[in-house]
């Protein structure tokens, strides 16, 4: 019986220790994984990052490049298609595009030193301008990729219904923080850079019928090497405007492409190309400190 | 069901666990604006797991694993809402994993399971799968000296986590690989003491029938 006893003990004693093993190993392949290689699949270090951190530059690494590539716009909507199919969801609209984590970190977010605190008790909210579902990648003929618009900051409503997606936008005081987002679907393949415009609306969200003059906004946009635009600050610096509701047009093209009449813009359908450039929008409401 | 609205798919992104949920629900319910969402927010997370795990066999073998990541990435996916997404619901927040982490656990496993199926999986032809492990190591030896080698102990852990449960695998993962005491273990899961060490009984179970 004691025999017995001392086999079973003796063989738990190597399960236990199997089983450590096995944990010991788990914890070595995790610590053993580049964090560049992550990086790069989630999308939060470009490509020519990656090659700059890493020591390989040999076949292996090309292999390694392709496995981690984030998927693409295309894939990701087939895939939302397919999931969409098998959960019994497929007869819905087709899905406008949404936020896109897996595009490349922009050095400024890796490296800016000015993070834009945001004050504990104002809302953080982003905003995603849809995009037509055709409009994935790359604008035939542009040379230009898509876009999409990421908006944070702004002040929360403490009541009444949620703003409607694109109609209302947030509402800004002069010192609420104002971040702005332009995000190439691919990599813009050589300089971009966008013109802001301001149109005042009245506050049901219509054109105002008077006074209504379009204006540039005197701001430069951040740009990356990938092709991301980014302004950020103090309201009252970015957007030098009075009061009232403001509907914000982003011109992106080519430097040598880019409006400099308000009016040419003005009546431009937003999340579409035209004529090389392609056009965002985003309404915001202006209020006194 | 009321959809999300542009603000929550964006506060879902930035991690809050509350509109997480909403968004897995309406994905669920067939909200494509939500799926669509879902995928943005995890694909990367599951990418990241097939990736790593396809180029430890791609790149010692020179194959060329491109074309199977969005096909095995859907696949994760699809496990993860099957049956009316009870896996991805099973996820709490109060438990300690953040909604990425908790999938990059679950991927984790499916993924092992994809590796080790037999539907024609190219990936599977590896001489130290299943079927060959039994013949690995002499006999007559104990557990220790048979799992002497890295690619056997290696092997042996993808077939263990392709075999656990998620809450099995969840379970290996906090007492083994992440070393926690089982009272916090306990308190993280909110299970009895009797009810984990029923769990690890099963889990040294299957380890010794994994083991020739």
């Amino acid at each position: 019986m004691n025999s017995e006893n001392d086999m079973h003990d003796e063989h738990d004693a190597e399960t236990s220790a199997l089983l450590d093993q096995l944990g010991a190993l788990a914890r070595e392949q995790l610590s053993t994984r580049e964090p560049e290689w992550e990086e790069f699949a989630r999308g939060e270090l470009a490509e020519h990052e990656l090659r700059a951190a890493s020591d390989d530059d040999d076949d292996d690494f090309e292999r390694s490049l392709e496995l981690f590539r984030p998927l693409d716009d295309d894939a990701r909507e087939r895939m939302t298609a397919a999931l969409l199919s098998a959960t019994g969801g497929a007869s819905q609209a087709p899905a406008p595009v949404i936020a896109l984590p897996s595009r490349p970190r922009p050095r400024w977010r890796r490296v800016a030193a000015t993070v834009l605190p945001l004050a504990a008790a104002a809302a953080l909210v982003i905003w995603v301008g849809q995009r037509p579902p055709e409009t994935g990648s790359r604008v035939a003929g542009l040379g230009l990729p898509s876009y999409q618009i990421e908006v944070r900051g702004g002040v929360q409503r403490e009541r009444g219904p949620r703003p409607a997606p694109g109609v209302d936008g947030h509402r800004y005081t002069p010192s609420s923080e104002f971040e702005v987002v332009l995000r190439p679907a691919t990599d813009a393949r050589g300089p971009v850079r966008a013109r802001v415009f301001a149109f005042p609306e009245a506050l049901s969200g219509a054109p105002q019928e008077t006074g209504s003059k379009g204006q540039v906004i005197p701001v430069t946009m951040q740009a990356s090497e990938s092709g991301s635009l980014r302004m950020a600050g103090p309201t009252r610096e970015l957007l030098p405007l009075a009061p009232g509701r403001w509907r914000l047009v982003f011109a992106i093209g080519r430097e040598d492409r880019l409006p400099t009449d308000p009016e040419r813009v003005r009546s431009l359908a937003a999340h579409e190309e035209h004529d090389g450039l392609w056009i965002e929008e985003y309404r915001v409401e202006l209020t006194g400190d | 069901m009321s959809p999300l609205t542009p603000e929550q798919l964006g506060q879902a992104r930035e991690g809050d666990a509350a509109t997480q949920r909403l968004l897995i629900r309406d994905a669920i319910a067939g909200d494509s604006r939500a799926m669509r969402a879902l995928v943005e927010l995890l694909s990367p997370v599951i990418q990241t797991e097939v990736s790593f795990a396809i180029r430890r066999r791609a790149i010692p073998a020179r194959r060329d694993g491109r074309q199977d990541i969005a096909d095995f990435v859907q696949e994760v996916f699809l496990e993860l809402l099957a049956n009316e997404g009870r896996t991805l619901l099973s996820w709490d927040a109060a438990r300690g994993r953040s909604l990425p982490s908790f999938v990059r656990l679950v991927a984790r496993r499916r993924v092992a399971r994809i590796f080790r199926g037999h539907r024609g999986n190219p990936w599977n032809d590896d001489p130290t799968e299943n079927a060959e492990f039994d013949r690995i190591g002499p006999a007559n030896t104990n557990q220790e000296r048979r799992l002497e080698s890295r690619q056997e102990l290696a092997t042996l852990l993808e077939m263990l986590r392709s075999r656990l449960s998620d809450r099995g695998l969840v379970l290996f993962e906090l007492l083994y690989v992440e070393q926690r005491a089982v009272k916090e273990v306990c308190e993280v899961m909110n299970m009895s003491r009797a009810a984990v060490d029923t769990w690890n009984s099963r889990l040294r179970k299957l380890v010794r029938s994994l083991t020739p």
